[in-house]
Parts: structure tokens; sequence; C-alpha cells
């Protein structure tokens, strides 16, 4: 009685094997047509990964979520869709999933570049844990981590170009729209710094990277241009430091220095004025030089309209910088958020990133939604600082750029 | 007794005649207990004068007066002047070489062995070099380090022994200790490079600024407080030499559409804010006169080593060059910048 059992149940044991191994067959069969497509066809997003997390995304309770998609969109990663191409097409070739390194979800189907870049912007803007950001996409946390590092390895590489010193006709055209808006002819750009606030352990070589908060940060200084675009950055400097020191280690200053930069054709202020040469706008914070100009101070104002008018202006011109930090910084929250015990390594390239995606999202020509930017100073919680170098010659410069305010008030 | 240690190869039990033999009763088949007793009592009943001479046997007494075996390591002692027990002695020791015998109290040199034999693992002795190296670490910098490497060389030999947590936990935290010191001795070799900068507090930072050829590159920051100083990082003269090459290259791009007159300028301007740079500016040690010769040889081994391995992967020379840069930015990038190059082959 026996055998002829163990029989059936061998038949029946070899028919699971079979259905398992057809299984298994089929299996392979899809990898392996999912092998066989070109893995970077077209620019077409895949529309896959969109829909499930907008299904999953969208109707979250007591979230500000907009009901319209395209508006979601960019709710959730900060650019339009076509502008999500872009930067998809500029980082696919490093992103691009190639067996057998290429990342592969839990359902085993390899990441898209699409779904990569999607989850990198997340982490970047919304400034979320990783788990978090990996629920709503349905990987994990090392997938983030790692889509996110290498979203950010590309982007640096292949984003530079969107980040540079401006050539003489786009410059002309700065020099043209800031003289329009707020009066200041030569004028080429405004210059801030913030502090990218992280935690550290408590050991002594995190000192340093203390700063007179007494929060451990990172200095990011920028120069902006009319459209808030930054033009110049610098970071990687402790926030501790001042910002007329982190503007002396800056490159800028040195090419500035040594005549190199902001060394343009020169304006004549007025008929019978001085001539202007090429500047950018500081706060006080800032030294005052022949090619960095500051408001006027304490003693230096005496109540005179003139320089009351200079400061006005000069305010308003600065402001660019002021306000691109603060959309930076509420655009892409990571760099708003306490972040944890971050490589200092790494955290500059994740900061300059963050300033690539700005200018893309400008150069690109995105609506800026004003939801975005932060309700308080992009550097809260800082007092600001004083420098009191002033320069001879900046000091000339000022004056004329006082005086060329007032000559242009009286001729209206 | 010779002879009944003499026979105990032959006897039948070797096993009892040996734990006989180790514990200093006589072995074999004709015992003669009473003499063997009546021995030990005259050797008890000696001149104490007599065992107190006997260098060995004091600190032994000491330490545990009721411990039987130190009684028998007395009476050996006690019979020094014999020559048979002189003998005896002799003779029990090899035995107790051969068989490690349990109780090798009375012989020191054969404890010491058993010892080592049966753990092999250096714990103690590097417990014991521990503050040893530590007052070196204190007293002479230059003995640091080899205190330092002898202790890192006994220590994994500790952890890998070590099967009791506490003991465990001890030499982790040794060798923490260890790991800092031997990080301070670096940093003192380090310190006679960078001029005299005692009292800063150094941090290695990586900076990215846009207004330079090489947006990335990394800098040893000192501080005093209010004082901040730059300098290039230490063993990194390949690193200079190239960027030093790269940002010529970038120079020439920039004036790729100007004239020869304004690139001339441009260099001139480079040079100028080489001599001006301010209190350790990141490119002031670039164009140093006295480097010029050097970083000139290690562009020209690195061109050598971009033509070797130009040659060698068949690939640009601008896919070189990057392969170079990801090589001299942070560890993490290295890995992911090789496959890169590999990547791109195909399509070039």
């Amino acid at each position: 009685m026996a055998p002829p059992k163990k029989s059936k149940q061998m038949k029946k044991d070899t028919k699971k094997l079979k259905k398992i191994k057809n299984k298994k067959k089929k299996k392979s069969k899809t990898i392996k047509i999912l092998r066989n497509v070109p893995l970077d066809s077209g620019a077409a997003v895949d529309s896959d990964w969109w829909d499930s997390f907008w299904n999953k995304n969208s109707s979250i309770p007591g979230s500000n979520v907009p009901s319209d998609e395209e508006e979601g969109f960019k709710y959730f990663f900060r650019v339009s869709k076509k502008t999500f191409e872009y930067i998809c097409s500029l980082v696919r070739e490093d992103l691009i999933s190639r067996p057998p390194s290429g990342l592969i979800n839990i359902e085993g189907r390899l990441l898209s570049v699409e779904k990569q870049v999607a989850i990198a912007l997340r982490r970047l803007a919304s400034g979320e844990s990783q788990v978090s950001v990996g629920a709503s996409f349905g990987v994990g946390q090392s997938t983030v981590s790692q889509v996110t590092w290498r979203f950010i390895e590309a982007l640096e590489e292949r984003g530079k170009h969107h980040l540079n010193w401006p050539n003489s006709s786009k410059i002309e055209k700065i020099k043209s729209e800031f003289e329009a808006l707020f009066g200041l002819p030569n004028c080429c750009g405004a210059i801030d710094a913030t502090h990218i606030i992280m935690t550290l352990p408590a050991v002594q070589t995190s000192d340093d990277w203390c700063d007179q908060e007494n929060n451990f940060s990172m200095f990011l200084q920028g120069i902006v241009d009319n459209e808030m675009r930054f033009l110049d950055i610098v970071t990687g400097w402790p926030g501790g430091m001042t910002m007329s020191r982190l503007l002396k280690f800056s490159g800028f200053y040195k090419l500035c220095e040594s005549g190199d930069r902001l060394n343009g054709s020169l304006r004549r202020s007025f008929e019978g004025g001085d001539d202007i040469r090429e500047y950018i706008v500081g706060g006080v914070g800032y030294p005052l030089l022949p090619w960095l100009i500051t408001p006027y101070e304490g003693d230096e104002l005496s109540g005179s309209a003139t320089m009351v008018s200079f400061n006005k202006m000069h305010e308003a011109a600065r402001s660019m910088a002021v306000k691109a930090f603060s959309r930076l910084k509420g655009s892409w929250r990571i760099l708003n958020k306490v972040m944890w015990r971050p490589d200092k390594q790494k955290l500059p390239s994740i900061i300059l990133v963050c300033c690539l995606l700005h200018n893309i999202v400008i150069d690109c020509g995105d609506c800026f939604s004003s939801d975005v930017v932060l309700s308080s100073h992009h550097d809260s919680g800082y007092k600001g600082q004083k420098c009191k170098q002033i320069d001879p010659l900046g000091k000339i410069l000022r004056a004329n750029l006082a005086k060329h305010l007032q000559h242009k008030a009286s001729v209206i | 007794m010779l002879c009944s240690i003499s026979a105990t190869g032959k006897s039948s039990s070797k096993w009892l005649d040996r734990l006989r033999s180790s514990k200093g009763f006589p072995s074999g088949a004709d015992l003669d207990l009473e003499q063997f007793l009546s021995n030990n009592q005259n050797a008890r009943s000696s001149d104490p004068d007599q065992e107190q001479d006997s260098s060995t046997s004091t600190s032994e007494s000491k330490r545990s007066p009721n411990d039987p075996a130190v009684h028998d390591n007395q009476t050996f002692e006690a019979q020094n002047p014999d020559g048979d027990t002189g003998f005896f002695s002799v003779v029990s020791n090899v035995l107790a070489e051969l068989f490690v015998m349990g109780s090798s109290n009375g012989l020191p040199k054969v404890r010491g062995k058993k010892s080592s034999r049966k753990q092999p693992n250096p714990k103690f002795c590097a417990s014991l070099d521990c503050p040893e190296s530590n007052t070196n670490l204190e007293n002479n910098s230059t003995r640091t380090e080899s205190a330092a490497r002898k202790n890192e060389s006994a220590s994994p030999m500790s952890d890998d022994n070590s099967g009791v947590g506490m003991a465990k936990e001890c030499s982790c935290d040794k060798q923490l200790k260890l790991v800092e010191y031997v990080n301070c001795g670096d940093e003192e070799e380090k310190e006679k490079g960078y001029m005299n900068f005692s009292g800063f507090s150094r941090t290695e930072v990586t900076v990215i600024d846009s207004s330079f050829a090489t947006w990335k590159f990394e800098k040893m920051l000192f501080r005093k407080k209010n004082v901040w100083k730059v300098r290039d990082k230490k063993g990194k003269t390949l690193t200079l030499g190239k960027k030093k090459r790269k940002a010529s290259a970038s120079f020439d791009d920039q004036i790729s559409d100007g004239t020869e007159e304004k690139k001339q300028k441009f260099l001139h301007g480079r040079c100028s804010l080489s001599k001006k740079g301010c209190g350790g500016a990141p490119h002031e040690d670039y164009h140093q006169p006295g480097k010029s010769d050097m970083y000139s040889n290690l562009s020209k081994k690195n061109q050598e080593t971009s033509l070797l391995r130009n040659s060698e992967k068949g690939s640009s020379s601008v896919v070189l060059i990057k392969s170079i840069s990801a090589s001299k930015k942070i560890g993490t990038s290295l890995p992911r910048n090789c496959p890169k190059s590999t990547q791109r082959q195909p399509k070039a």
C-alpha cells in the first residue's frame, strides 16, 4: 500500500516542480525581455512610478497637496514635468540601470531613471527621512540613500554649466537689469551667505564646526543675479568663521583682487561725474571693498538724505541674494533642516546640487510657487555680523554711487 | 626515589604514576611511602634559616601558606643540598614538560610554559603594555609611534582570543585609546610640516568653490579661536600637480575666444594673485617659486601615467583626465567613476 501512495505523491511533487520551473522560466523570460529592451529608449517618462506615487501620496489627510496633478508634481518635486524630463536627460547616462549593477526594486524590476530622479528630488525637496521618502515610493531606506547619492554625484558633474560666472554679454544684461530695478549702475550681483546646520558627534574634532550660535554648521556663500540665479558659490567652510573671512577664503575674492573678475567696462555715472567700475552689493557683514559695496553704517550715515536713499536702493538690490537663499532653502528643505551627522565631505556636494537645481528651475523658466519660500529669514537664529573694514577706494565708489542716485532723483 | 621514577615507564598504570610523580610522591610498584613521609618530615623539621635562604620559596610561601603544592615546593627547595633530590627535581621538570602535568607549582619554568601553551593569548601581555606605552606617549613623542605600533600589533591578537566579554571590552577600549594616540603621533608629524601651528585645532575640509577651475578640493584648516589658517592637505602632491595642470587647461577654455594678449594678462594676474594671497589662501602654495620644478615634474609624471593609461584603455585623453580627477577626489567617488569610464567607452 505504501509504495503506490509514494508514487502518487511523487507525481504530485514532480507536477509542482514543473509548475515552479515553468513559472521561473516565465519570470526569466520577462527579465530577459526587460533586458533586451533598450534601456535608454527615448525621453518618455515612465508614468508607472508617478501614477502609483500620486495615488499613494495625493490623498494624505492633513497635507496641502494640490488636487491638480501638474501642480501636485511640482509640489512634491519642486520642478515641472518638463524640467523633470530635462534633469533626467542630464543624468540618464550615469543613473541608467545596467544589469547586473542596476538597482532593483522589490518586484525585481530595474529602477527607471525617472523613478531614481524622483526619489532623489523628493529627498532633497522634502528633507524627510530616507525611510519616509522610501515608504512613499515603495522602496527601502538604503535604496533612497544610494539613489540620492548617485543622483548628486551625477548632477554635480553634468549640471555644472548651470552655475557659472556669466560671459560679457550676459553680464551686460544683468547690469542693465540691476540698474533698471534698483538704479545702481554697473552692479553685477548681490552676495550673501547662510548656515547649513547639522548635528555632529560630541568629539573634539567637531568643535571647529561650532559657530557663534553654538550650532554645528557649514557655510554657503552665493552671488546671485537679478533673477536670483546663483552665479558663484562657495561651500564647505565651517560656519564658525566670519563672513569676511569666508569671503577672503573664496576664489571669487582672489579673482577680484587680482583684477580677473569684475574687470569689465567702466561706466560714467552722469555727465561730469566719476567713472563707476563693476561691483557687487553685500550686507554689513562684508568689508567695504573697491568691488564690494556695503551700506552706510552708524556714524557714516550722519542723517544725510543721499546716504539714506542709497541705503534703501542698496538694500533692495541686496535683497535679491536674501530672497535667493530663502527660496533655495524653502525649495530644497534638506538644507533648512538640521542634518543628522552628515558626511562633511559629502555635504558640500549636496549643497551644490541644491544650488544647481535652483538654477535649473530658473533656466528652464518654471513658474515659482510662492508657498515654497521660507516664512522667516534664511539664516534665522543668527545675529547679523558687522565688518568694520573699509577700503578707501570702496568708500569713493560708494560715494559716487550715492551721488549718482541723487543726480538721477534730481533729474526725474 | 630515583628507581621509583625510572620505574614509571614500565608500570601498567602510567597515569597514576604520572599523578604521583607530579605531586612529588614516589610512584611505581615498589612504593615505600613510609620512607617518603619520613623524608618529608625531616625536610619540614630542617633549619628554618635554610628555608629562608632559598630565594624562590619566600615569595611563594607568603602568597599561600596553606596550599599543599607550596609546601611541596618548599620541600623540594629544602632538599636542594642533597644531590639526589636535585636530580629528582630535574627529572620531574622534564616529566612535567613532557606530559604537562596538572600541578607544576613547584616548577616555575614549567608553569610559565604551560600557561603559554594553554592560552597563547597575549591579552595579559597587552594589558601590561598599555600603561607602558601610555607613559611613553606622554614622555617621549619619538617613542610614541613605536609603542603604538607595538600595541597595534598586539591588540588584534587579544581581540581574536579573548572569549570573556569583559576582557574583550577592555581590549577594545585600549585599542580605541591607542588609535587616538597613533593619530596624535601622526598629527604631530604633520605639524612639523605645517610650520608651527601650536595651539591650533585642525580640520580637514572639503570645499566646493565655483570660482576655481577645479571646483572641489580638500584643505587643512587650522583654527585658534578667531584665527583661521588654511593650508593644502599634506600627502597630496600628486593632486596639486594635477590641479595646476587642469587649471591651466581650463584657462585655455576660458580664453579660447579671446586674444593671446588677454591670455598673458590672465596668467599674469594668476601669478600676482598667488603673490598677494591672503593668509593661507587656498592657491598660494601652488605657485611658490621653490616648488615650481617639483610641480612640473609631477605634471610630467601625470602626463606619463595618463599616457600609459591611455594606451592601456585605448580611450580618449578627456576620459583619462576625468579618471585622474576621480581618484583625486574623495575616496568614495573612486569606485563610482571607474565604472562610469568603462560605461562610456562603448559609446565613444
